[in-house]
Order: structure tokens, then C-alpha cells, then sequence
């Protein structure tokens, strides 16, 4: 049997796909393809891309790795046939009332929406046939519209023939279990559409203390005309933890302030343009030597078993006492107790945090009384348009599903970002 | 009289003026343009004084341009000019170690803040002072007090950018030069004028007034991005701003006194408009930046007409001078919540009065005049001045002259 496809007898109740249209490749990591031997001349025949691909340096596995070695490895591109030879079914997980639904009149001929809704009572009006038949499954909503990854774990088995589900949210933690990460199933979610409104704020929040605000304030209640000094971000090392698209936007205004940027990330290779920018790369495994050397660190992390508290006490405890921490990644890549702890002592001048280990943060937490805290209820990026602009980026992604073109902003479900 | 060439600096007579082609200030014989525009050597070489075919640059202004092209001394048989300076400052002020940098044909005669300060000096002492470099907060009233008794005075340096307070008619009628520090601060103004704007663009003060009572509401925020800014006065300070706001996205429009860029800030994409479409930049944008030098013709230059043009949702933020903008109107306009808010960093009196509505509403940040205040921000405009130092001394063009008749 051709295998550059997933062995369809390892997971029941998917269907068998042509091995011409499906070519799972690898963006990094450990990676499995499998060529089968009567197939190969056609496979390099069919995509040079697909062999450029595998120059990446990654190891062809003569052997079969089995199911999970499959899973393990991020895929690039969707699969893509439609279980029906004319009509894309998706289904939304959101609810009826999210005023970013109207822009689904958008979408391109070929497409149907089989149901909406983010109750489970909403789809049991459902055929067997209409549940065969859906392709893919959009999760967005904010608010009192939101769906649940149970929902989503609720219909799973009713969808045998489901091959995509795309997030309106850039984390993707909240989303993923094991089944789905096993699966073949393509998941994409919403990274680059956020970026720039979380970069805004993070330089806004690295400002807030450059202009001790703070004790503006104090004088503005007291009427007190008393004059201080003052930082510029010029010429300030602005640390960056997770350059992906947040941290790359994040330092891209950073330079326009003309910060030195420094950004933590695994590959230490720079890129022409980056040298041009004059970026720093400090390998992921040096990350105090960054704490230590930066003015304002910008954590953009993604949370994921490998980044869980990654910015750990001893990396805390390596910042300058004139050190700003500013998170807008996830709560659970810091150590929050630590950080508090080093707020309240003042072994840091400040934190501005848009994101917490447990949200909403709760009462009791310090966080809300320090004064050198800038605390933010996770709505740095929270525009009246962000919902807006994600379902627009999805929209581009339906229309490359439907042409059955590569995906953009694949999640690597097994590294959870 | 204090007469010097604005040339070269040297000192002219009457009988040793030139009567160039277009005649505006007065030039020693052999000098070929007016100090308001910089040297370009070669197409100066090329140039013709009173449109006769037989005129041709001297010897002398030859070897002069070929020196300053070379970045040499001009007529090396000549003697560069000893700076002898009289520094008002507080005697005390950290900044002051920038002196040790100033190049060896430069004299620091004294320095100091009153004139008990300068009671050791002779009367020759007075007599060789030619430049004066007036430090922050120094005003024009104890310039005056010197003034008779500096009668060779060529040039004073101010170590701040608004020369408001420096400028008095006996002053602006003579032909003593005046610079500023224009261009040193603009960068943290701008950064300050950023911020701002991001400070209500994210909602800061809801979001502090949640923090304050622990409240955890989600609410909806702002991009700059694609956003418009206006800035008022298009300095320095104002194309700073200008470039920042272009990296964040913004689409910005500019208002100066000639409606034209200025030809080194031609940067693209900004729109330059002259003083009488003020109103029409006040109504159409998002986030307007005041940026005005305080002078004659800026004086409440936006009034209460360019207020209530303003959108609802507009902010406005003063970084130039306090008196550029007509405050009972911007207070009224804040208390009413016909604007959305105003940063300001100066105002009509400073220190502003404990009694102003401005201390206390929530749509107000105050900042104390202290925007670009930062603990190098002096150093910086002295070692500024001490550039110019070296060129008076060589008889060079002096940066940052300020034009006395319209005040910056």
C-alpha cells in the first residue's frame, strides 16, 4: 500500500487517502516520511517542494515508526480531500450571537456551514449523514459565545471524516487532548493576528516605567508639581523570550525606539535581515544570561510542557534590580510566586503582566496591590476588530482548504504551539 | 556695535560690508553667502556675485572652502579665534564636567548665576568675552544685566531648545548670534508623546481604576495602528514624533509655519500642511501632538476654534509650550468630555497652579514639564554646545542658529 500517507489501518474510521494528495512533511523536530518504494519516482515527480522539504535535514525513516511517531511530527500541510467530491463542511464551535459571524457571507462558494453553536443540545438535531460529512470545525467566540474544549471532545467521535480544525486564538493549550494530538486531524490557529497589538502594549508597559509613571501619578493626586528623572528606551536592551510572531513584532518596535533587542530562541542562526537589524540570538538554553543583561524582557511564550515556568525563580532572581518583566504570552511560562515575590521586595523595578497562571487572577493575589505592577485582564490585544480580523485570516485559510493548498500556521500538536 | 560677519564670524566694520547679490545680513568682504544656509563648496566655487561675468570667488573664499571641505582650518597663516566664555549656570551643576572636553582655544572665564558670581572679573576679563553659553533655566532678565558689559560679544548658547525666555529686542536687533539645543531632546519627547497616546489607546486609566479595586473586566482596547496623528510644529521634536508613529502604523499629518518639510525630514508618507488648515488637521485626527516653539506668532496658536474641532474620541498632547494652546478652552473641552483626553507636559504657568481643574481629572496626565528630563539630557546639550565651541573657534557654521526674528 502506498505509504507517504498516514497507514489508514492504524486509525479506524478514517478514510483512505490517495497518496498523490496527501503529503504530510514535517516542519521540524523529529520527523517520519515514508515513501513507498513503487510510489517514489511519482512522489518526487509530483513536488519538488516536498523533496526541498526534506533537505531540511530530515531523517527518512525506512522503518515504520507507528502511529505516534506520525503524530509526533508537525505537520505542514492539511490533509485535504473532501469526504464529498463538491461541498467543504465545517462546523462552528461558537456561539449564534458572535457579531464576527456576519463576515461567513465571505466565504467561497463550495463551502456550507452545517451548524453553529457552542452547546452540545445546539447539534443534536444532526444526521449521521451531515456529521460524516463535515471537514472541519472552526472554534472561535469570545465572551458569553466562547465553546469549550469539552464541546469539542463531546463531538469528536460523531465526525469520522474530520480534517481540520482551526483556533481563533494564537494559544492553543486550552484546545488540545490527547485524541486529537494522536490523530491526524490538522489544527491551525491564529498566530500573526494578534501580534501587533500585543507588541503595542508591551512597549507601552516598558514605557509606563521608563516615565516612572507611577510616581507621576502619585504627584498628579497631590497636586504636586515636582519634577524628575525620566529613561528613554533608547539605547535600553530589550530582551525578547519566544521570538516568534509576538516577539517579532514586539522587536520590531523596539528598534524603531532604537532598543538593543536581544531574543531567546533555539535557533542561533540570523537570518540576513536579522543581522542587518543588528538582532542578538541567545540560545534557549542561556536564558539568565539574558535576564541578566536585559533592561525590559518581553516574555512571548506559548504554553507548553516544555515552557512551563521556563522563566523560573533562579531566572528572576538573575534580573537587574532595574529590570522590567512584561508577559504577554501565558501565565504558566513564569513562576508566579517567585515573581511576586521579587516585585515585593523590589529586587525588580516593576512587572507589567497581561496574562496569569490562573485567570482571572484571583483575589487574594498580591499582584493586585503592588504599585510598581501594571496588571492588565488579559485584553492586550482585546480590540473591538481582533475577532473580526481572526475569522478574516480563517477565511483565507478556508479558501486554500478548498483549492487544496498548504495551510498557513500549522500548530505542531505534540509541541502545543 | 557688535558686528560680526555671518560667514566666517570674524568681526566687520561698516566700510568692510559687502553688498552681495541678495543682501539680508551683513558679510565681511570676501565671504559669499549668508550664515542661514550651509556651505556647499562645489557648487559655490561655481557661483557668481552680482550676476557680473568677471566675478569669480576670491582667493581667500577659495582656500576657505577648500579647507572646510578638507575639514581643516581655513588660511592656516590665520589664527583661530579664542572662544572666551562666560557660562551662566549654577556653579554646582553635574553637567559642568562636560567643560573639561572643550578644545584647547577655548577659555572658560567664569561661571555662575548672579553677578556676584562674576565680581572677580576685570574689566579686560569683560572686554574678551565673545560667547556666552547660557544654561537651563537661565532667563533673559540676567542677560540684560551683562549685556552693556560684554561689548564684544558675538554668540550666546542656550542649552535648551525653546529661547522664549532668552530673547529680549536689543538682543534680536543686534547681530549677536544665538543657538540652541535643537535635536537633543527630541527623542524622549517623542517616546513620551508615544506612550501617551498609547495611554489611552489601551484604556490605561480604567485599567488602573480596575487594578485599584482588584477587578478583573475585560474591555476592549486600541491599536495605533492606522490611526491618524496631527503634529503641530514640525521641528524636530515633531518629525521625531513623526518617525515613531510611522513604526507603529500611524498615518500622520504635519503643520508648520511654510507648509513645506523641511528638506533633511522629508520623510514619506507625511502629509505637511500650513497654519491655516490647522483646524482641518485638529478635526480629522485621532492623536494630535503639539510640538510649537513659543513665540509671537505661536501664542495661543491653537485656540478654542481648533479644540471644539477635535473629534470626540480625540487626544491631545502638548510637548512644545504651555502657551501655544488656549488652556481654558482645553480644560473646558476635558471637564466636558468633549475630548477624550489630554497629556500635557507643559502648560500656560509653571508651575501649574495647586488650584487648576487639570491636577484632578481622570482624563488628564501632568507630567511636570519633566518629559525629557533624564539624568544625561544636560551633558548631552553640553557636549552639543562644545561642538559649536570648535566651530566658532574656526570660523565655521554654527548649528542650531536660531532665527531671532521669528524666535526659533
Amino acid at each position: 500500500m502506498p505509504t507517504c500517507c498516514p497507514d489508514q489501518s492504524q486509525t479506524p474510521g478514517r478514510t483512505a487517502l490517495e497518496p498523490t494528495q496527501v503529503l504530510r512533511l514535517p516542519w521540524r523536530g523529529s520527523a517520519v516520511i515514508r515513501l513507498c518504494k513503487s510510489q517514489k519516482t511519482k512522489a518526487s515527480e509530483t513536488s519538488r517542494r516536498d523533496l526541498h522539504l526534506l533537505g531540511l535535514g530530515l531523517s527518512i525513516a525506512g522503518s515504520p515508526a507507528g502511529r505516534s511517531a506520525q503524530a509526533s511530527s508537525r505537520s505542514r500541510l492539511a490533509v485535504q480531500q473532501a469526504a464529498s467530491a463538491n461541498m467543504t463542511n465545517i462546523l462552528i464551535a461558537s456561539g449564534k450571537g458572535a457579531p464576527e459571524l456576519e463576515l461567513l457571507k465571505q466565504l467561497p462558494s463550495g463551502v456550507n456551514i452545517v451548524a453553529i453553536g457552542n452547546q452540545s443540545e445546539e447539534f443534536s438535531d444532526l444526521t449521521e449523514e451531515q456529521w460524516k460529512s463535515i471537514d472541519a470545525v472552526l472554534k472561535c467566540g469570545i465572551g458569553p459565545h466562547t465553546s469549550s474544549k469539552a464541546l469539542l471532545q463531546e463531538l469528536w467521535p460523531k465526525m469520522p471524516n474530520l480534517k481540520w480544525i482551526h483556533s481563533c486564538t494564537a494559544g492553543v493549550e486550552a484546545l488540545l487532548w490527547p485524541e486529537l494530538i494522536e490523530s491526524d486531524v490538522a489544527v491551525t490557529n491564529a498566530r500573526g493576528a494578534f501580534s501587533h497589538s500585543l507588541a503595542e502594549w508591551a512597549i507601552t508597559a516598558c514605557s509606563w516605567f521608563a516615565k516612572d509613571l507611577p510616581r507621576m501619578r502619585r504627584n498628579q493626586k497631590a497636586h504636586s508639581w515636582e519634577s524628575y528623572e525620566v529613561e528613554e528606551l533608547r539605547n535600553k536592551t530589550l530582551g525578547i523570550v519566544g521570538y516568534g510572531d509576538i516577539g517579532r513584532a514586539t522587536a520590531s518596535i523596539g528598534r524603531a525606539f532604537r532598543m538593543k533587542v536581544v531574543a531567546l530562541r533555539r535557533r542561533v542562526q540570523l537570518s540576513d535581515d536579522e543581522r542587518k537589524d543588528g538582532l542578538q540570538v541567545i540560545p534557549a538554553d542561556h536564558l539568565n544570561d539574558l535576564m541578566s543583561t536585559s533592561d525590559y524582557i518581553v516574555a512571548a511564550l506559548p504554553h507548553t510542557d516544555g515552557t512551563d515556568k521556563l522563566i523560573s525563580q533562579s531566572a528572576i532572581q538573575a534580573m537587574k534590580k532595574t529590570g522590567v518583566f512584561i508577559n504577554v504570552g501565558r501565565g504558566g511560562t513564569v513562576d508566579e510566586p517567585a515573581l511576586i515575590e521579587a516585585l515585593q521586595k523590589g529586587s525588580i523595578r516593576g512587572a507589567g503582566l497581561d496574562v496569569f497562571a490562573t485567570e482571572p487572577l484571583p483575589e487574594e493575589s498580591p499582584l493586585w496591590d503592588l504599585d510598581n505592577v501594571l496588571l492588565s485582564p488579559h485584553t492586550a490585544d482585546r480590540t473591538t476588530t481582533f475577532q473580526f480580523e481572526a475569522i478574516e485570516q480563517w477565511l483565507q485559510q478556508v479558501q486554500k482548504f478548498v483549492n487544496k493548498q498548504y495551510l498557513a500556521n500549522v500548530v505542531d500538536k505534540t509541541q502545543g504551539y | 556695535m557688535h558686528q560680526s560677519c555671518n560667514f566666517c564670524l570674524r568681526p566687520v566694520s561698516e566700510a568692510d560690508v559687502t553688498r552681495p547679490c541678495l543682501r539680508r545680513k551683513p558679510l565681511r568682504a570676501g565671504c559669499a553667502t549668508t550664515a542661514s544656509r550651509p556651505l556647499q563648496p562645489a557648487r559655490l566655487l561655481r557661483r557668481r556675485c552680482c550676476r557680473r561675468r568677471a566675478c569669480s570667488l576670491s582667493q581667500h573664499q577659495q582656500s576657505y572652502l577648500k579647507a572646510r571641505r578638507l575639514g581643516e582650518t581655513a588660511d592656516s597663516s590665520e589664527e583661530e579665534t579664542v572662544a572666551n566664555i562666560l557660562v551662566i549656570s549654577r556653579r554646582d551643576a553635574p553637567e559642568l564636567e562636560v567643560l573639561r572636553h572643550l578644545p584647547r582655544n577655548a577659555s572658560v572665564l567664569a561661571i555662575g548665576s548672579s553677578m556676584q558670581d562674576f565680581s572677580g572679573l576685570t574689566q579686560q576679563d569683560w572686554d574678551r568675552v565673545n560667547a556666552l553659553l547660557s544654561t537651563w533655566g537661565a532667563g533673559h532678565s540676567f542677560l540684560q544685566e551683562l549685556w552693556p558689559r560684554v561689548s564684544k560679544l558675538r554668540w550666546i548658547h542656550s542649552s535648551s531648545v525653546g529661547v522664549d525666555k532668552l530673547l529680549w529686542p536689543d538682543l534680536i536687533n543686534s547681530s549677536v548670534i544665538v543657538s540652541n539645543a535643537r535635536g537633543v531632546f527630541s527623542s524622549s519627547l517623542a517616546e513620551w508623546a508615544l506612550f501617551a497616546c498609547s495611554y489611552f489607546a489601551k484604556d490605561l486609566p480604567r485599567m488602573l481604576a480596575q487594578q485599584q479595586s482588584r477587578k478583573w473586566e475585560k474591555y476592549n482596547v486600541e491599536e495605533l495602528r492606522d490611526r491618524k496623528m496631527g503634529i503641530i510644529g514640525y521641528g524636530s521634536i515633531g518629525q521625531a514624533c513623526a518617525r515613531l508613529a510611522q513604526s507603529y502604523g500611524m498615518h500622520v499629518t504635519a503643520v508648520s509655519r511654510t507648509g513645506v518639510a523641511p528638506p533633511k525630514a522629508k520623510l514619506p508618507g507625511v502629509q505637511v500642511l500650513s497654519t491655516g488648515r490647522l483646524n482641518e488637521v485638529m478635526s480629522q485626527s485621532d492623536y494630535i501632538v503639539a510640538a510649537l516653539p513659543e513665540t509671537p506668532d505661536t501664542c495661543a496658536l491653537i485656540d478654542a476654534a481648533a479644540i471644539n474641532a477635535m473629534q470626540r474620541r480625540a487626544v491631545f498632547i502638548n510637548i512644545g509650550r504651555g502657551t501655544t494652546v488656549c488652556e481654558p478652552a482645553l480644560s473646558s473641552a476635558l471637564e466636558t468630555n468633549a475630548i477624550r483626553g489630554a497629556a500635557l507636559d507643559v502648560f500656560a504657568s509653571e508651575p501649574l497652579p495647586a488650584d487648576s481643574i487639570l491636577w484632578q481629572l481622570p482624563n488628564v496626565l501632568v507630567s511636570p514639564h519633566c518629559a525629557d528630563q533624564t539624568a544625561v539630557f544636560q551633558h548631552n546639550a553640553l557636549l552639543q554646545w562644545i561642538d559649536n565651541v570648535s566651530r566658532f573657534s574656526r570660523h565655521q557654521q554654527l548649528l542650531n542658529v536660531v532665527d531671532k526674528q521669528l524666535g526659533y
